[in-house]
């Protein structure tokens, strides 16, 4: 009996100091999950594919209401990077377009047009709306998504990547993903002229 | 003969072994994020255009007209009979004229009627003389600077088989932005 006592004790010491350990871990040290994309040197790299702004086309008069950018006219942005790991998406947009852009002018009825937008993106390799899969977007228009830049396509999850080295070359793992825009603006009893607003787009792999 | 024995880890060293790894990971957390990310920022735009309008600046001068023939013709480039109207919109916004070329007159003193025949020219430039004949129905057409484009109106009629009377009528004309 004082024998498996003393085998016992080491164990045991392990568990608590184990124990401790765990509670000023970091919290994300308890997901499930290995963000391979946080450690190493890869790239990732967002453009424009459209041309301009994303424009409400017109003619549009005061009174008006609703005039809108659909999908199949999105504004396109491709994201280029590996095609295994994982990327974050923030959108944020205006929720107002301001005459000649000016911020003195947010909240006046006559100078101001409420801006809803809505965004999507394909990752199946192709620029393809038909692949596209819209990423919610909160009444103060922001958007959050977290997609493989190459769709996984119901396969089990590959071993981790190797690590960039200098003989890595990510080029020979990189995919295109893709980002649409759109949206509608609500035009009220405005005065003539530009309104203009401003969407911010950031990537990062998580 | 050598006997090598090869015992199975024990709980013990697995505890010991999950803890070095656990305290790696942390280490690794702090000292090893590299993570890349890139931002873009694109503009959001909708051009509001102004409510159109047309005003009529003046009317189609009929009084002492000379008749040749049985026919008044007013020119609307050359002639100071011509009406003038003017539309006015946003700067230098496309816009769509659409106008009916024939128009009847109405007897304001008894029965006949009279088919009038619309001519009209049309400059971006407050200039008769420059004006360009606009002889199709619709025509796609742009504001100037200043949101305004000009409109002289002319026309034919054969008077040779009318009542006497006096004749109104009205030119219509419908404008668009495109």
């Amino acid at each position: 009996m004082p024998n498996q006592l003393k085998a016992s004790l080491p164990i045991v010491c392990s568990a608590v100091i184990l124990s401790a350990l765990l509670l000023i871990t970091p919290p994300a040290l308890y997901a499930q999950e290995i963000e391979f994309g946080r450690y190493g040197t890869y790239t990732i790299t967002l453009e424009n594919i459209s041309m301009g702004d994303l424009e409400f086309d017109g003619p549009i008069v005061a009174g008006g209401g609703i005039y809108q950018v659909e999908l199949i006219d999105a504004y396109v942005l491709s994201l280029l990077g590996v095609k295994y790991l994982d990327v974050g998406v923030q959108i944020i947009g205006d929720g107002e377009l301001l005459l000649n852009g000016n911020l003195e002018n947010s909240g006046d009825p006559e100078k101001s047009i409420p801006f809803t937008l809505r965004s999507a993106y394909a990752n199946r390799a192709q620029n393809n709306i038909s692949d596209a899969v819209f990423i919610p977007v909160s009444g103060t228009n922001t958007g959050n998504a977290r997609f493989p830049i190459l769709a996984r396509q119901q396969q089990p999850p590959g071993p981790p990547p190797p690590p960039p080295t200098e003989a890595f070359n990510q080029s020979e793992v990189d995919e295109t993903a893709y980002l649409y825009l759109y949206g509608e603006i609500n035009v009220g009893y405005v005065n003539a002229g530009n309104y203009i607003g401003t969407i911010t787009i950031t990537v990062e792999y998580e | 003969m050598t006997t090598v024995s090869v015992s199975p880890p024990t709980t013990q060293s697995n505890m010991l072994k999950s803890l070095f790894a656990i305290l790696l990971s942390v280490i690794a957390t702090t000292g090893l994020y590299g993570q890349n990310g890139n931002a873009v920022t694109i503009s959001v735009n909708a051009t509001i255009n102004s409510t159109l309008e047309t005003i009529t600046i003046q009317a189609i001068d009929f009084d002492e007209i000379e008749i040749d023939n049985s026919v008044i013709n007013i020119d609307p480039v050359m002639s100071p009979r011509a009406g003038k109207l003017v539309i006015r919109g946003s700067a230098n916004a496309e816009f769509r004229l659409d106008y009916l070329r024939e128009r009847d007159l109405s007897n304001t003193d008894g029965p006949g009627t009279i088919a009038f025949n619309y001519i009209i020219a049309g400059n971006r430039i407050d200039e008769q003389d420059t004006a360009e004949l606009l002889d199709q129905d619709v025509r796609d057409l742009l504001f100037n600077e200043d949101g305004e484009f000009f409109i002289w109106v002319g026309g034919i009629v054969n008077l040779s088989e009318v009542e006497p009377g006096s004749y109104e009528g009205e030119f219509t004309v419908e404008v668009e932005y495109i």
